[in-house]
């Protein structure tokens, strides 16, 4: 017994010309008859969604289904009959009404149907009804003793109850990456650097690289917790309690911050550190201030983040007592969706080693707009000429909004064992650490009894390397002396980095490039810092003296030259 | 364009469509096209000329020919003919190839001129809206309006005529993108969302499949056109063997497996043999792969292998359940759904199942054989002509045969020894199929020996292409067996319509003399003892040859199921 039945074909094709050729020619050639047939682009570009009602039995379907298939451009086919379907249809009806009693008649049933009076005319109106096709039917066999001038209806469109069905089955573009990573340059920093690596005789002052090796103590304690079998199993998500309390002591007695330890999250670096936070933080709407010049790795991680929305830069003033915050440009580029300020200091690139007045301006703007502060204070140590670093997290009236984000790279020359940490408030820290046991588990075992070691032992290492930089930032600005074509407005108040800029406009990432490809030295341009860093250079001198001062020599050189 | 330039090799300096598309056909391996020039082909035409080292151009005489012509080419090479023609007229004396190719599932890439961009749409002169009128079909077709679609396009072209179940592509390319410039690349690889054939089987279906074939006391294969596109032959032979099941072939499946083979037994449907035939009704599972239960083979449906359980394997998933329920559907190219099935079923004999096939065959000898190869005063008997010519060559040679009863006869008495060696037109029945296919065939294959075999109603249908012939100096032998009927059509109106002969009897020309004219040598037989002799000549001449054999004027093909009958109410006589 062949029952015939009505089914809704939904079919998802290439949006391309001729498609809609060969699906009805499809019906055609079976001599069935097309009810109705909708088109439309659905959410995915260069998709389209074909709605095609037919009345037919159910081995016909199945066989038109497969039909369906063999055209190239055709990319999924649902069939259902109705009870699968939420589906509806447009009419149009333009109704003659002669007297005002026919108007009111016509109102109230389009009242009863819940038709909406569309258009007034002298005399007839146009009642446009959604609905199912029987509705229509009937509303139109009661409008028609009033002269129907004109009715059109759009044909069903239809979706699945089950909306399961539907997803993953296809997808147009499968093998491209996620549209914010293919818009994500490399950094600018990792380029350099890899060129500096293809170029034979580069040195490079690109990279933030301190020249020395973890002190022996620190090794010494890793190679202990090896042998003693301490780093072969998972540790806590959050780092172990030895570690934590270390860290707790520290942040009391180096940056004012009276912690707990479950108020800390030991992480993979500071970068994981930085991405767990923003992951944890930010939806993609929010904003972030980011006062520039900036680390370029900050603005790709909130990119990452925000799903691609680019951070709002607010450059600080570059004056000849520094890169100054100026409160009025903070708090003027607020909006409703801003979440969060971020903060690194002392800075990379440019040194800046930001004042309690100006890390108070911050609180109150916080305060008064309720916004999160997440800083990177990974050069803690690292500041000059009497220059003192202050965590704002140390500040009582911001603590509970203040995410502080440390770690031991530089601090202990440790870039590689890759430890950094997260201080806030728990119950921020719960929030958290979801991401962060998500991106890595748990810090690497035997780096955390390094860093034991590290924050626990002698902490002279720290000032002698301190001093190092301030020796090397003395080398950079000596050698930059000697030319007027690239200058430091103010020398730099911490980390180990130099920022100097162009007496004249140039393309500073076309300048990076031609320094490595005719001078043999790498550095970043300043443009990968965000507004303020354009015409900059950053110069790291956390290498080797000889090294530093070879590579200054060919910088100045160079510049002399073409700029 | 930047992630498109990452994947494509990119050479210096702009070039015209026109050779945009030849360097393109030079890339997919393409070095035959059969074609005929016209208005809105000629930038592609001139562009040809600097690539005669490259691309071999044969110059049909009509456009029907160049499609079948690329068929034939395709057909014993697996790859895809190209087809090279104008537009209006041009492209629609191409339909008829086309619709052949499609329903033949032979892979062709056909390119018709079409007028410029500016006028398209404007009843321009030669202007026809090819795609369409290709639409039903084609596999794909596209219209190429500027000319940096070229190479993509040609590139999806190419694809798509040949994987999955191959079938013909028609590309229509406008006059303005042929004379544009454009910067040439060429995608190396081609992905298309909505086309990505299914080549693997399920291995749970095929442990199905391969419990069925163990446990059945008389499995029975079939094998279709599939496995010789999917070059599965050595498979078959393999699983035939080790299941000890005796095999069948449909038309297009000929030389698949060598007719000597001790469990081949022979052809299906509605001219097929008949124990094929008849014991389809006894199987208890049918192993069909790669064929499609076409009406020429089933008969009537509601009383087809009822008592068989039908394993199903074909590429195409539109063919399974489309005329017979399948028991066991597999979605998979030929040769690997065999060569995994191999893998489960046990090595069997089913010697009185095939005992049954050869009593069959026995009655099949003594009713229609016996008298198929008797002398007969009325005339030499077509299967003579065929089984001299099998016997001559042993059974190495590609027979292209044209439609009608002597495709038949060429289908059940020569003795096919390699694959790709029986051509024709199966599921559109093309009179005139044979003469351009079996040219198509002679370029693919320049060493064998190529034999078109055609009845003198079809032959008048491409007869021009002689001249193709003679130009290209393509040794083609032709068989021509003349009865100066439309002999099938002849023989249903025999048996089904009281012998009412309307419009079948033929007033021929002197094919000698118009063979002659054209430059081809030719020889007539009349006497049945004077054949050998002249065969013997047609194929130890090195140019073409055509013998035309007068044939007995009233003679019928048999067995026979008539239309719309059972497959066992086969009919000897």
């Amino acid at each position: 017994m062949v029952t015939i039945r009505t089914y809704t074909i939904i079919i998802f094709t290439e949006n391309k010309p001729g498609v809609l050729n060969r699906i009805s020619d499809l019906f055609l050639r079976r001599k069935i008859n097309i009810e109705s047939l909708t088109v439309s682009e659905v959410q995915k570009e260069g998709v389209s969604r074909f709605t095609v009602v037919v009345k037919v039995d159910k081995n016909m379907i199945e066989k038109i289904v497969k039909q369906l298939y063999r055209i190239i451009e055709v990319l999924k086919v649902f069939e259902n009959t109705d009870s699968d379907l939420i589906f509806k249809e447009i009419a149009f009806f333009k109704v003659a009404t002669k007297t005002p009693d026919q108007r009111h008649e016509i109102e109230d049933l389009a009242y009863l149907f819940r038709a909406r009076i569309n258009f007034v005319g002298n005399d007839f109106v146009v009642i446009e009804k959604t609905g199912s096709e029987e509705e229509i039917n009937s509303l139109y066999a009661l409008l028609r003793p009033f002269n129907v001038r004109e009715f059109v209806r759009s044909g069903r469109i239809a979706v699945l109850k089950e909306e399961a069905r539907f997803s993953g089955k296809f997808n147009p573009t499968p093998k491209e990456p996620a549209d914010m990573t293919l818009n994500i340059d490399v950094s600018a920093i990792k380029k350099m650097q890899l060129m500096a690596w293809d170029t034979k005789g580069t040195i490079s002052l690109a990279q933030g690289i301190p020249s020395f090796n973890s002190a022996k103590h620190i090794r010494d304690a890793a190679k202990k917790a090896i042998d003693e079998n301490l780093v072969d199993k998972y540790t806590a998500g959050n780092g172990i309690i030895e570690l934590r309390e270390a860290i707790v002591e520290k942040l009391a007695r180096d940056n004012k911050m009276k912690v707990t330890t479950d108020q800390i999250i030991v992480a993979h670096g500071a970068i994981e550190a930085l991405m767990a936070v923003f992951m944890a933080l930010l939806n993609p709407s929010d904003e972030v201030l980011v006062l520039t010049p900036d680390y370029a790795s900050h603005i790709t991680q909130t990119r990452i983040a925000r799903h691609g929305g680019r951070p709002i830069f607010v450059p600080l003033t570059e004056t000849e007592k520094g890169w100054v915050l100026e409160a009025e440009k903070l708090e003027a580029s607020i909006t409703q969706n801003t979440k969060a300020i971020l903060i690194c200091n002392p800075c990379n690139p440019t040194g800046k080693v930001y004042s309690i007045e100006e890390l108070k301006e911050v609180a109150r703007i916080s305060n008064k707009y309720n916004l999160f502060i997440i800083t990177d204070e990974i050069y803690e140590y690292f500041t000059f000429d009497g220059k003192k670093h202050i965590s704002i997290g140390s500040l009582p009236e911001v603590k509970d909004r203040v995410i502080s984000i440390f770690g031991i790279s530089k601090s202990y020359a440790m870039t590689g064992w890759r430890i950094g940490y997260i201080v806030a408030n728990k119950n921020l820290i719960t929030q958290i650490f979801k991401i962060h046991d998500s991106l890595i588990t748990c810090p690497t075992a035997v780096s955390q009894y390094a860093a034991i070691a590290a924050i626990k032992g002698r902490q002279d290492i720290v000032e002698e390397y301190k001093k190092a930089f301030e020796k090397r930032r003395g080398i950079v600005v000596e050698e930059l002396s000697k030319t007027k074509k690239l200058f430091l407005t103010s020398k730099p108040e911490g980390a180990y980095y130099a920022f100097p800029k162009f007496a004249k406009e140039v393309d500073d990432y076309e300048i990076a490039v031609r320094l490595i490809r005719e001078a043999k030295v790498a550095v970043v341009p300043g443009s990968a810092f965000g507004l303020g860093g354009e015409n900059h250079i950053r110069i790291s001198y956390g290498g080797d003296e000889e090294e530093l001062r070879e590579g200054m020599r060919r910088i100045v050189k160079f510049v002399e030259k073409n700029c | 364009m930047d992630k498109k330039q990452k994947n494509i090799r990119q050479s210096q300096g702009k070039i015209t469509g026109s050779q945009a598309l030849l360097e393109s056909l030079v890339r997919e391996g393409v070095s035959v096209i059969f074609g005929y020039p016209g208005g809105a082909i000629m930038p592609v035409y001139d562009a040809l000329y600097n690539y005669k080292d490259k691309l071999r151009h044969i110059l049909v005489r009509h456009e029907q020919g160049a499609g079948h012509a690329a068929e034939g080419y395709a057909r014993v090479t697996g790859r895809p003919g190209v087809a090279l023609v104008t537009s209006g007229p041009g492209a629609t004396n191409l339909v008829t190839a086309i619709a052949d190719a499609m329903i033949d599932s032979v892979p062709i890439v056909c390119i018709t001129g079409q007028v410029s961009m500016s006028v398209l749409g404007t009843d321009a002169f030669q202007e026809v809206d090819v795609i369409g009128v290709t639409t039903p079909i084609t596999k794909w077709n596209y219209q190429v309006t500027k000319a940096e679609e070229i190479p993509e396009v040609i590139a999806k072209a190419f694809y798509i005529a040949g994987t999955g179940r191959p079938g013909p592509v028609v590309i229509d390319i406008t006059k303005n993108a042929q004379q544009d410039l454009m910067e040439f690349y060429y995608p190396k690889k081609v992905e298309i969302i909505g086309y990505q054939p299914t080549t693997q089987p399920n291995i749970k279906q095929i442990k199905l499949a391969a419990d069925l074939i163990n446990k059945a006391k008389k499995p029975y294969m079939f094998i279709g056109h599939g496995i010789l596109i999917s070059n599965a032959t050595s498979e078959v032979m393999d699983l035939v063997e080790k299941t000890g099941m005796p095999v069948a072939s449909t038309l297009h499946g000929l030389s698949a497996i060598p007719a000597n083979h001790p469990l081949y037994a022979g052809m299906l449907g509605m001219h097929g043999n008949y124990g094929p035939n008849m014991l389809t009704q006894d199987a208890d599972v049918i192993l069909a792969v790669g064929m499609r239960f076409d009406d020429r083979v089933t008969g009537r449906l509601s009383d087809y292998a009822k008592k068989a359980k039908v394993i199903h394997i074909d590429i195409d998933p539109a063919e399974l359940n489309k005329n017979v329920q399948a028991f066991v559907p597999i979605v998979s190219d030929a040769k690997p759904a065999l060569s995994a099935l191999i893998k489960y079923v046990n090595k069997n004999t089913h010697t009185a199942w095939v005992n049954e096939f050869k009593k069959a065959d026995k009655k099949e000898e003594e009713k229609v054989h016996i008298h198929e190869f008797k002398n007969d005063k009325d005339g030499i008997k077509m299967a003579q002509v065929i089984k001299m010519l099998s016997n001559k060559t042993k059974g190495d040679a590609i027979i292209v045969a044209d439609v009608g009863q002597h495709q038949m006869k060429a289908a059940r008495y020569f003795e096919y020894k390699n694959p790709h060696s029986y051509i024709t037109s199966g599921g559109a029945g093309t009179m005139g199929f044979a003469l351009p296919a079996s040219m198509g065939a002679k370029v693919a294959a320049p060493r064998k020996e190529v034999i078109a075999i055609i009845g003198d109603g079809s032959f008048q249908m491409t007869i021009q292409e002689l001249a193709t012939i003679a130009q290209e100096g393509l040794p083609v032998k032709v068989i021509l067996l003349n009865n100066n009927f439309l002999g099938m059509v002849r023989q249903w109106q025999e048996m089904f319509y009281e012998k009412r002969y309307s419009f079948t009897n033929l007033k021929n020309p002197d094919f000698i003399a118009v063979t002659k004219g054209f430059g081809i040598k030719a020889e007539k037989v009349i006497d049945i003892k004077d054949l050998s002799a002249a065969m013997d000549r047609m194929l130890d001449s090195k140019e073409a040859f055509l013998l035309e054999v007068e044939v007995k004027k009233e003679e019928n093909v048999f067995p026979m199921v008539p239309s719309g009958a059972a497959v066992h109410e086969i009919r000897l006589e």
